[in-house]
């Protein structure tokens, strides 16, 4: 068998491009532009385009929309279980992913160590965020003044949450090149300057800072809610799920 | 001139065959930039069949540049693939030598 390879190949740092043209291969396999890189974002957008992770995210924010609507509507106070739904995401993401994606499209691994350290980094974070909400609410007992830092934040928290939460779609989405998270997360950024600067007094009949959030979930749960759906939808048409006892990686 | 050529027969001598083969380079590829994964995802994003990945998958394992383990998720069986310390050494070594042989080469 005659093997003619001809290799283009640039590196540089993470960068590895292998082109490699013609020739006679057992498998009839082809490499065009083996990029470290690209293979890395190929892994990311593999994980997620299955739509689970944003149908879930729907549906976590419209059971806060929920939450919220009974507090202001019919004063049945549920306002505080808002962060239920995002604690159990992974919990429910987990079983799900087991039961529709793996057996479709294989099971990946995307975090390395330096992935888990970046993870770590971000609860550390969101402990600190933690403790500063607590020390800013027992501040606002002890003080009993009208501009406590609670009502600072209860005040600008759908601004907040929407910017972050947005920074960090918007990252993913440059980071993986997963195009729909970068309208995700303008969405988001958008929906909380929207929440922000609605009359909210207007449908409410009060001033309630919630009614903020409650504009804020909704804008989200009306984009992330559809987009899941059809995603996952069509994830489910497009990768029948493959004979599974022929995974034997039989050596 | 003689001195260049044996330099760069070295060099080629360096480059390693079995991390070369282009089904194993990206097997190798793939695996470098995940922590791991099984052989679907594998046979899917790389579109190797079923026994060509078995069969390159086997011989970069008894090189130990792969671990292989078997595990049940549920009744599903799941093999997963993760690149070894050996093979991620293995790997950089090849991208180094492969650079080396490339800016060498004559231009055309």
């Amino acid at each position: 068998m005659i093997l003619s390879l001809q290799y283009k190949l640039i590196s540089s740092g993470d960068k590895f491009e292998l082109d490699h043209e013609g020739g006679i291969m057992s498998q009839h396999t082809t490499i065009k532009n083996l990029d470290l890189d690209d293979i890395r974002k190929r892994a990311y957008r593999a994980v997620t385009r299955d739509g689970l992770l944003e149908l879930l995210m729907g549906i976590g924010f419209a059971a806060a929309v929920i939450f919220v609507a009974l507090d202001l509507f019919l004063d049945v106070p549920l306002f505080f279980l808002i962060g239920v739904p995002a604690a159990l995401l992974p919990a429910l993401l987990a079983p799900l992913r087991t039961k529709y994606t793996h057996p479709r499209v294989g099971y990946v691994e995307v975090v390395s160590e330096e992935g888990r350290r970046l993870l770590n980094s971000l609860l550390v974070g969101s402990a600190v965020f933690g403790v500063i909400v607590l020390c800013a609410t027992l501040a606002s007992l002890v003080l009993q003044e009208s501009m406590m830092p609670i009502v600072w934040l209860f005040e600008d928290l759908a601004l907040v949450l929407g910017v972050l939460f947005g920074a960090a779609l918007i990252y993913m989405a440059l980071r993986y090149s997963i195009t729909r998270f970068f309208v995700f997360g303008l969405v988001s950024v958008m929906g909380g300057l929207l929440a922000q600067i609605v009359d909210v007094s207007a449908f409410t009949s009060t001033d309630d800072p919630i009614a903020r959030w409650m504009v804020y979930f909704a804008v989200m749960t009306v984009v992330l809610l559809p987009s899941g759906v059809m995603t996952f939808y069509r994830f489910l048409r497009e990768n029948p799920v493959l004979d599974v006892d022929g995974d034997d990686g039989a050596i | 001139m003689m001195a260049q050529f044996s330099d760069d027969h070295e060099l080629f001598a360096e480059i390693d065959k079995l991390i070369h083969e282009p089904a194993r380079l990206m097997l190798m590829s793939f695996l470098y930039v995940v922590a791991s994964a099984d052989f679907l995802f594998i046979m899917n994003e790389t579109g190797l069949t079923r026994g060509n990945l078995s069969s390159h998958m086997s011989k970069l394992e008894n090189a130990g540049y792969i671990a292989v383990e078997k595990e049940f998720v549920g009744k599903r069986p799941r093999t997963m693939l993760r690149i070894t310390d050996a093979g991620r050494d293995a790997f950089r070594a090849y991208r180094e030598n492969m650079t080396q042989v490339i800016n060498n080469l004559p231009k055309a």
